[in-house]
């Protein structure tokens, strides 16, 4: 998996560390199982502090998405194939959607491209993996 | 004198050459050790930068190889060095120039405005990281084993004084006493080479990949080519340097007679893994550059971040207190240096200056062959 953090956007590092890993799993490039770097490791190859790294792991840990162990790294503990959502997370889901809708609302963008614009997104997570592990 | 001044040219043409080579095998991207977006890689500073190091570089070294092998043929052997260390100078002091000038040019024209700046990491590099062809030090251990015994069957007969490593073989007119440790140099030599040469490439695997945000895909899969090459020339250069050292023992040992044939045969391994270098670094550049593109590998859309102020003397020293790694990729060559602003990276220097200055003590004797 490629894992790409833009030095220019707002958002903070240790976020996009965070959304790029679920994205990944949602695109099919990590699956349950998958192993993923150390925090040393990551933080290394980034070139960007170790607690960065570590906020990051620990904001995926803290969602289920990952576990982390002391010996054997950091591993993908869940994928869309895992089965259904914890109770509560779609009711939250869908208020921070309800935030994404309002902008999207307030900045003039109609109903159906907001929903054609969804289902694209959906059906890129559904598409071939981008990303091969190496021979 | 002929061979002298026909040495004064050959070692002229060798600095020339891989003077010049060095700006023509880096990079697009790190032209004298600056970094630069893909987009400015054929920028007329750079290309005007390039061009006058290349003739620059050319003309000093056709006068060094002429005035050396002119003093020397009047008399002067001691030109031979005093023209290595001052050609040498000079290629860097412009090395450096072009750098500066890139810099420059670069800084003026913020050639990093309207651009993205990103950095990438290919997770894979640890999850399935490369793994070195280890069966290739088999042979060095056969080598290695095999040297120690003819030493150990003939050390028990070998006179009092032996002829001295010297140069690119053994000097008959110049002897040693015979000890363990003059008896056995080449052995302790091809020891430290078969511990030293896999713990090299057990480090470089595991040190931060060269993978480029404005091509991820592309770089990542080439670095991985790139390191495994590097890894296999390493291992199979130890075999060759195992090879030599059998050879100049032998000789040591009275077992093989120096003569030209025998100095010739004894370097044709080390020929053959510079010669396998020099090829890998033309086909597959540093850090895999010049491997070809797959259908399908396209740029991001961002710029690989501009980490210059992190990187000192024109691309060769690496200094920076927030990042974690301690051995990265060098700008300049397929070389790799130590991080500077990492407190590991100052006890790896501190053993090494005890080891160098317990050596110079005499308080330790390190193997040698001279």
């Amino acid at each position: 998996m490629l894992l790409t953090i833009d030095l220019g956007s707002e958002v903070p590092l240790y976020q996009q560390i965070r959304d790029r890993v679920v994205e990944a799993i949602a695109g099919g490039d990590l699956a349950e199982g998958s192993a993923l770097p150390s925090i040393r490791q990551l933080a290394a190859d980034l070139a960007i502090n170790f607690h960065t790294v570590n906020k990051a792991y620990d904001l995926l840990r803290q969602e289920g998405i990952i576990r982390i162990n002391r010996k054997s790294g950091a591993m993908v503990r869940r994928d869309p194939s895992s089965g259904p959502p914890q109770p509560g997370y779609a009711d939250d889901w869908q208020a921070r959607l309800r935030t994404l809708l309002a902008e999207a609302t307030v900045q003039g963008m109609t109903a159906d491209e907001v929903l054609q614009r969804c289902g694209d997104t959906l059906a890129s997570f559904h598409t071939e993996p981008t990303t091969k592990e190496p021979a | 004198m002929t061979m002298l001044a026909l040495a004064c040219l050959a070692q002229a043409a060798l600095l020339t050459v891989a003077a010049w080579s060095l700006p023509v095998l880096a990079r697009p991207t790190l032209p004298f050790g600056v970094r630069v977006p893909a987009a400015r890689v054929t920028d007329p500073a750079i290309t005007a930068q390039r061009r006058r190091y290349s003739r620059a570089v050319v003309t000093l070294g056709v006068l060094a190889a002429l005035v050396s092998a002119a003093a020397v043929i009047r008399g002067t052997p001691g030109v031979l060095t005093a023209t290595a260390v001052l050609l040498g100078a000079a290629d860097i002091a412009l090395y450096a120039t072009a750098h500066r000038a890139i810099h420059a040019a670069k800084r003026h024209g913020n050639w990093y405005a309207d651009t993205r700046q990103a950095i990438t990491a290919d997770t894979t590099w640890r999850t399935h990281p490369v793994r070195p062809p280890w069966p290739l030090l088999i042979p060095s251990l056969a080598l290695l084993t095999g040297t120690a015994a003819i030493g150990l069957a003939r050390y028990g007969s070998l006179p009092d004084t032996l002829a001295a490593l010297r140069g690119l073989g053994v000097d008959v007119h110049h002897r040693v006493a015979t000890t363990p440790v003059t008896a056995f140099a080449p052995v302790l030599s091809q020891t430290a080479i078969t511990i030293l040469a896999p713990l090299l490439v057990a480090v470089i695997v595991r040190a931060r990949p060269e993978t480029d945000a404005e091509h991820p895909a592309s770089s990542a899969r080439r670095y991985r080519v790139y390191v495994r090459g590097i890894a296999t020339l390493l291992l199979a250069g130890v075999a060759c340097a195992n090879l030599t050292l059998l050879l100049l023992g032998l000789q040591q040992w009275d077992l093989l007679t120096p003569s030209p044939l025998t100095t010739a045969a004894t370097w044709a391994p080390m020929a053959a893994v510079v010669a396998a270098f020099l090829i890998f670094g033309v086909r597959v550049g540093e850090a895999g550059h010049r491997l070809p593109a797959q259908p399908g590998e396209s740029g991001s859309g961002y710029v690989q971040r501009d980490d210059d102020r992190y990187w000192h003397l024109a691309g060769t020293v690496y200094i920076n207190r927030h990042d974690p790694a301690i051995l990265v990729h060098q700008r300049v060559g397929s070389r790799w240096t130590l991080n500077l602003g990492n407190p590991v990276a100052w006890t790896v220097l501190a053993v090494l200056a005890s080891l160098a200055l317990l050596q110079l003590l005499g308080i330790i004797d390190l193997p040698s062959t001279s």
